[in-house]
């Protein structure tokens, strides 16, 4: 089933923000919707997990000059039975990255008192 | 997931219609069969979600000169953990995109009084 989770984020004096979603959560992520806001350009945000099963926090998506709304179906390159990364370079050698944890986004040089964050999507 | 449909059919006035549903929706986009009925040649659309979560409206599918009823299996980018599109340039590359709001047909230069519209497949 397709659910989705909004990660509203204001940025203190410094443009910087994070936001943690208030439960954790398990399944595949489909899809991230970026919502640039009133955040200066150059924002930079980066979406992880933490609070996981493993104790390893990881990143999901990392963007850099995030100045203007967008979709971003992110796909993780998969393995051979020895571990070796597949080729990966086309979107169908790609699967979607598990969420097994809490999800966190963190915004930085958004400027000053700025709002805006993230919708994410996920299968449950 | 299971899929399910919506009929989006409009009366054209002055060549144009708008055809919102009745409620939002969440899911992802499977297909969309475009029935032309007698709507003039030269008819154009786009297919659209408002009232989203995140305030932004998303365009799903935009058709010009759609004289012909036919079907349209939309499939978008997807993109790696850096927020850069892959290659996309094959059907395999590509996934069903969200929707997560309401949808709404707009047809333009349909001529006067005519009908037509489209049957949007989901799958939530």
């Amino acid at each position: 089933m397709l659910k989705s989770v909004r990660l509203n984020a204001t940025t203190d004096a410094l443009g910087d923000a994070t936001t943690n979603d208030t439960l954790s959560r398990y399944g595949e992520l489909y899809a991230v919707e970026w919502i640039d806001g009133t955040f200066d350009d150059g924002v930079g945000a980066v979406l992880s997990v933490q609070n996981t099963e493993s104790g390893v926090a990881y990143t999901l998506l990392t963007l850099t000059a995030a100045n203007d709304d967008a979709w971003y179906y992110v796909r993780r390159l998969q393995h051979d039975e020895t571990g070796t990364a597949l080729t990966g370079t086309a979107g169908g050698d790609r699967t979607r990255p598990i969420i097994d944890g809490t999800l966190r986004l963190v915004v930085s040089a958004g400027g000053d008192t700025k709002t805006g964050g993230a919708v994410v999507y996920y299968l449950a | 997931m299971s899929t399910k449909s919506v009929a989006l059919i409009g009366t054209t006035a002055a060549g144009s219609a708008t055809v919102t549903d009745t409620k939002a929706r969440l899911g992802l986009l499977y297909a969309v069969e475009w029935k032309v009925g007698t709507l003039a040649a030269g008819v154009d659309a786009v297919l659209s979600v408002q009232t989203t979560e995140s305030g932004v409206a998303t365009t799903l599918l935009t058709l010009t000169n759609a004289d012909a009823s036919g079907w349209y299996y939309v499939r978008t980018l997807t993109h790696g953990e850096a927020g850069a599109a892959l290659t996309g340039t094959a059907g395999g590359d590509r996934v069903m995109p969200v929707i997560n709001g309401t949808l709404q047909l707009a047809i333009t230069s349909g001529g006067n009084a005519k009908v037509g519209g489209a049957i949007v497949y989901y799958c939530e």
